[in-house]
């Protein structure tokens, strides 16, 4: 085993969150009064103690927790390690412990004293280290210190067995952030400045538990003064993909909430912003890969897609695939996955279709539709087609019509009438 | 032309800042290529056609293919053999521009392909900057010739009458128009 102890030299609003997390880097969290262990023995094949260390700092300063960070064999010694530590210059070990660690290998969750009396005695008989007591002779301990001793230098010699609390995140991940009035935070730059650290710790805290993220809400809370209709604006975000990048959701929310402030510009200065995570899934569990850009590439997409959906709408970025149908409107659908494969073979399709087949006269040699003729050079068909039957399809002729101007049309009848349409042109 | 005026030239392109594309697509309807990190605008029927065959002679590209009104049919594409899978269709409406700038960005697609009739100068000028730093070729097709000075190639389209339905790509000729690199 291997513990790490973060210990928190400020107390801190965020350690919950901090804790959360830290779920990334090892499934088995624990949280004392003023410290969080983090057991990375299982770990050691992910990463060094070193890299663990500086990815350790690296979150305490997002979550702007002040903390010393300590790692031992178990979890009171790391704690102890981590407490005293910056007493001293040089570099502690297990055994420089002062004699007011026996207390933490007692209680190294919840602070207390019990052993207070105890290692008061113990100092005053001299004993200044961990070492000193640990040298001691059990038997002539309960008589000169009571069964307290034997208690506390039991905690010390079976530090390592002991039981880890349960930690679970919480169900809801929400982040917040007050505004101090002086600033008067109205406009888009400075909320979204805010927003960024938000977004972060709630996608590291997503993160934790390895998860992504398809939906969130942003709130924004105004100073309530009687003038103000309407002091808290929030925001509900869908998207068409999990995402995991702080840059793509803070574009997504720069474009929503320029937008609506353009049109609705905020009443008075924002006293409080919230991001609550509403909707994830699990994210595939993955190495990059050194040697391709293939996850990237991926990532950037899926980036880009959310961000084409929330501006201009569902299903307007979307790519396509085939489907077995031999009416042309149905023979290709929207989807977000790749899918290539033609089952049928047809004769060539025109690249321009119109969404709903129009009406076009048949005048002699000439098409005629809305103004526009066309004098027919070439007409090559029929191309019969019909549908589903429980669709109730008519079956279609289908000519391609060249013309003597160059365009090439698509235009089909109905089977047995003399009325035509145009579906399509070979642009 | 005297060597002094030739200078002055040099300088006034390095002046505008249109930095002459280093590399192209190759391309057997188009000679010269179709260049990388620049607009190209494609006029004259058969223009969709046209880059249809630039994405079939390419099939490593990923594409962005940008219609304010989305009237292009995917399956013409897989009988052009262009595989679908590597097409990004995007439905604009009137936000063209920032949808083109949106997909330069991300710096995944290698080629996009914008049909539109609105794009202004400006929105030109903002997609060929964006052009050149993603490296992407970006093909504009118009009904009609606008010439506007941030278009590197123009070209235009035409069709040979007499040839044969089936192989669309081989009834196309590409002129080149005017050129600004």
């Amino acid at each position: 085993m291997r513990v790490a102890c973060v210990y928190l030299t400020q107390p801190s609003p965020a350690v919950l969150e901090f804790a959360e997390a830290c779920l990334r880097l090892t499934p088995q969290v624990a949280i004392g009064e003023r410290a969080i262990f983090l057991e990375i023995g299982g770990c050691e094949k992910l990463y060094s103690e070193k890299t663990f260390s500086l990815r350790i700092q690296a979150l305490l300063k997002r979550f702007m927790v002040s903390a010393r960070v300590a790692l031992a064999n178990d979890i009171p010694t790391a704690l102890a390690l981590a407490k005293y530590q910056a007493a001293t210059s040089a570099a502690l070990c297990r055994e420089d412990l002062p004699i007011e660690a026996l207390q933490l290998y007692a209680s190294p969750f919840k602070q207390t004293d019990s052993l207070a009396k105890v290692i008061g005695l113990m100092r005053a008989l001299g004993l200044r280290t961990l070492e000193d007591a640990l040298v001691l002779p059990r038997k002539q301990l309960a008589s000169r210190f009571g069964k307290e001793a034997i208690l506390a230098l039991h905690y010390v010699d079976f530090a390592q067995s002991l039981p880890w609390p349960r930690f679970a995140p919480r169900a809801k991940i929400i982040e917040a952030s007050e505004v101090d009035d002086a600033y008067l935070v109205r406009e888009l730059e400075p909320i979204l400045f805010l927003l960024r650290g938000l977004v972060d710790r709630a996608l590291l805290r997503l993160r934790g538990q390895g998860k992504l993220v398809t939906a969130f809400e942003v709130r924004i809370f105004q100073e309530n003064y009687s003038t103000v209709k309407q002091p808290k604006r929030s925001w509900s975000i869908e998207l068409s993909f999990p995402v995991g990048s702080v840059l793509s959701l803070l574009s997504i929310l720069r474009d929503r909430i320029e937008f609506a402030l353009q049109r609705e510009p905020l009443e008075s200065a924002v006293t409080r912003v919230e991001v609550e995570i509403v909707n994830s899934v699990l994210g595939q569990g993955r190495q990059t890969d050194f040697f391709s850009k293939k996850e990237q590439e991926a990532e950037s997409l899926q980036a880009v897609f959310a961000r084409l959906t929330e501006r201009l709408g569902e299903g307007r970025a979307f790519m396509a695939k085939a489907v077995e149908s031999y009416v042309p409107e149905r023979s290709w659908q929207k989807t977000y996955a790749e899918s290539d494969r033609l089952q049928i073979r047809l004769p060539l399709r025109p690249l321009r279709i119109l969404k709903k087949p129009q009406e076009i006269q048949k005048i002699d040699n000439y098409f005629v539709h809305r103004n526009k003729k066309w004098k027919v050079s070439e007409l090559l068909g029929p191309e019969r087609l019909s549908g589903e039957w429980w669709m109730k399809d008519q079956e279609r002729d289908y000519y391609r019509v060249k013309t003597e101007s160059g365009d090439e049309l698509w235009v089909y009848s109905l089977s047995g009438a003399q009325q035509y349409y145009l579906h399509g042109v070979f642009d | 032309m005297s060597t002094k005026a030739a200078l002055s030239l040099d300088e006034l392109k390095s002046l505008v800042g249109i930095k002459a594309p280093k590399e192209t697509f190759d391309f057997s309807l188009l000679h010269e290529g179709v260049p990388k990190g620049a607009i190209t605008e494609v006029i004259g029927n058969g223009k969709t056609e046209f880059a249809l065959a630039l994405l079939a002679e390419h099939p490593e590209t990923r594409v962005a293919w940008i219609e304010e009104s989305l009237s292009v049919y995917p399956f013409g594409f897989l009988q052009r053999n262009v595989q679908l899978g590597r097409v990004l269709f995007v439905e604009s409406g009137t936000e063209t521009c920032w949808s083109a700038l949106q997909v330069l960005k991300a710096q995944v697609f290698q080629i996009v392909v914008l049909y539109s009739e609105s794009l202004g100068l400006s929105h030109l000028r903002k997609i060929q900057l964006a052009a050149e730093k993603s490296q992407a070729a970006v093909l504009w097709l118009t009904p009609e010739s606008r010439a506007l000075w941030p278009v590197s190639l123009q070209v235009q389209v035409s069709r040979n009458v007499s040839y044969t339905p089936g192989d669309e790509a081989e009834g196309l000729t590409g002129q080149v128009l005017r050129r600004r690199y």
